[in-house]
């Protein structure tokens, strides 16, 4: 709750003004967070990357461009920038979201998967995850990688918590379908 | 499932997933200086608007921190809160002002609102005495006004006036409600309203020997009013005896000593208003002996047959230098002549004092407070009543003789200049 409000607090200072130093904390706290959101994504760190910094200056941009906006939480606004710019992402280069072929195709990251040894099992779980929907994929990574809340979750997908509960337990009934077909 | 959850878990701390620390540490320093370059453009922007964004950064920031779900709940509390501020702080605030004061006012009208909720909790039997209090208050107001040192002697007077007014409003407030209350309700205010009603009509006197020098309609408004508080007391007396009969309560022997008291201060006050009167009705015969009265027949004479043009020497003890009357045109000097006899002739009002003097001489009153309370006191309120109208008339035409004289002089004074002018000329020529 106390990080919620400094969070809050932060966010306020860069609306009301232009705080570069709250920016850097809030990138500090959710680099690595967006980086992972877009790798598992993208599968690509290159392009993770690049997304990741334009994600950031996006939400600069949205943060001081409206200071009268009350942002909730932080969380929520950066996750669904990066869904968005996501979505771009894949219009703009004409891409399709990566399937567990194309993990496969890509030799560095899947070297490192490789690497892993005794993880073969969450390498299993994450190719069984690429081949769900968008939907399913984002709230399971959300909820279970990124440990967000279920209102946090409600938040960046535009849905009640209601329907994100009925929907993570689909996602996840479908997830275990698939992992035992394999 | 859990097994899943915790695959899913695991997967978060692979080192793949990791951000390079290299990367991580160069994108914040291009970023950082990025967003600098606009951070200058917004901090101008706000720095030419900070007074108007006050308001909108507080409700941001209430907006920001307080969750949606309690802003219902927490909205009415602030809004009582900030009520109770408000109303404290102007009741903190008011209750030391003092008459002059910009809250002298809120003071006042704040006082209004603690009465009206005082009244509406207090039960019937209480309400008489608890109207007596406010009056009282309102007494010491008035004395309040009276002694600041206002230097507007507009606002004074009119913060005067007001003030007498509310407080003349509580007085009679206090009579309707005795008048209504119950026998056994009454019976017991003897004493009370017997002592504060006396002291209300003491300050008003106070006040209007005060207010004598500044203003002397208003400090004659204020004897008048002290007069008629005076009156009301020994009426509301009156009413309480009257409720004690009927009670069938006795008269302590404390209170027997009030009414006592009462009355015997009642009768020096009315001795002291003969002597008054006794006076006036002097200064009138004076004026009616004195020259004075001749300038006024002269105008009389003039008025009802002169056209001419020429001069009359007038004996006169108000004027020194010589004075002349003219009929200018074959114009009337003046039609409130005419009105002089109807207030010099008035040979009822000197038997009127005759009469009152005769009947306050014989002590009648204090000989039947031994015996009879209640007719003792009826007594005191006839006697008072009728010096009281005894004393306005032989008031009232004292005024008007005084006027009339005043008026008559100054156009005796610049008609006669014109004439002395006309004939000046006529000689030139």
């Amino acid at each position: 709750m106390k990080a919620k409000y400094q969070e809050k607090f932060l966010v306020h200072k860069i609306q009301q003004n232009g705080d570069t130093e709250s920016f850097a904390i809030l990138y500090d706290l959710y680099i690595q967070k967006i980086y992972r959101f877009n790798y598992i994504k993208l599968s690509n760190r290159e392009e993770a990357e690049d997304l990741t910094s334009e994600v950031f200056l996006k939400a600069w941009n949205y943060l001081i461009g409206n200071p009268d906006q009350v942002i909730k939480s932080f969380s929520g606004l950066i996750y669904r920038i990066t869904r968005t710019t996501l979505v771009d992402f894949y219009r703009q280069n004409n891409k399709k979201e990566v399937s567990i072929d194309d993990i496969a195709d890509i030799p560095s990251d899947a070297g490192i998967i490789k690497k892993l040894g005794a993880k073969q099992e969450a390498e299993r779980v994450l190719k069984t995850l690429k081949k769900m929907k968008r939907e399913y994929q984002e709230i399971i990574v959300l909820k279970y990688i990124e440990e967000l809340s279920t209102s946090e979750i409600g938040d960046i997908l535009g849905k009640n918590i209601t329907n994100v509960r009925v929907t993570l337990h689909r996602a996840l009934k479908i997830l275990k379908k698939l992992l035992e077909n394999k | 499932m859990k097994k899943i959850r915790e695959q899913l878990k695991g997967l978060k701390n692979e080192d793949v997933f990791q951000a390079r620390p290299s990367w991580v540490l160069s994108n914040k320093q291009m970023l950082m200086s990025q967003i600098s370059k606009t951070r200058l453009a917004v901090s101008e922007e706000s720095s030419e608007k900070k007074l108007s964004q006050s308001w909108r950064r507080f409700t941001h920031i209430y907006q920001s921190f307080v969750p949606a779900n309690m802003n219902k709940v927490l909205r009415p509390i602030l809004t009582a809160v900030m009520a109770l501020v408000i109303t404290t702080g102007g009741w903190v605030a008011s209750a030391y002002a003092e008459p002059g004061d910009f809250m002298w006012s809120t003071k006042v009208a704040f006082n209004t609102v603690v009465e009206q909720g005082k009244l509406a909790m207090t039960s019937e039997d209480k309400k008489t005495s608890l109207k007596l209090d406010f009056a009282t208050k309102k007494a010491h107001m008035l004395k309040q006004v009276s002694d600041s040192d206002i230097k507007d002697k507009g606002v004074k007077e009119k913060l005067l006036k007001q003030t007498s007014k509310d407080l003349k409003e509580q007085l009679d407030g206090v009579n309707d409600s005795l008048k209504n209350s119950t026998a056994k309700d009454a019976s017991g205010l003897v004493k009370e309203i017997s002592l504060k009603t006396k002291e209300i009509s003491h300050t008003l006197r106070e006040v209007s020997d005060k207010t004598a020098e500044d203003n002397s309609e208003l400090s004659l408004n204020l004897a008048e009013q002290a007069v008629d508080a005076s009156k009301q007391s020994l009426q509301m007396v009156e009413v309480v005896l009257e409720k004690k009969v009927e009670a069938n309560s006795e008269v302590s022997e404390e209170e027997k000593m009030i009414i006592k008291e009462h009355i015997t201060e009642t009768v020096n006050e009315i001795k002291q208003d003969v002597e008054k009167t006794k006076a006036q009705a002097t200064q009138i015969q004076d004026i009616k002996n004195s020259g004075t009265a001749e300038l006024l027949k002269v105008i009389e004479d003039e008025n009802s047959s002169s056209t001419s043009t020429e001069i009359k020497v007038v004996d006169s003890n108000v004027s020194s230098s010589t004075t002349s009357s003219a009929n200018i045109d074959g114009q009337s000097v003046s039609a409130e002549t005419q009105k002089n006899s109807e207030v010099t002739s008035s040979v009822d009002l000197s038997n009127k004092i005759d009469a009152v003097v005769k009947t306050v001489a014989n002590d009648s009153v204090i000989g039947l407070l031994e015996g009879n309370m209640l007719e003792a006191v009826k007594k005191t309120i006839e006697l008072k009543a009728t010096v009281t109208d005894v004393s306005k008339e032989v008031s009232d035409s004292l005024n008007k003789l005084q006027t009339q004289v005043q008026v008559e002089s100054d156009k005796l004074t610049a008609s006669t200049t014109t004439k002395i002018n006309i004939i000046s000329s006529s000689t030139i020529r």
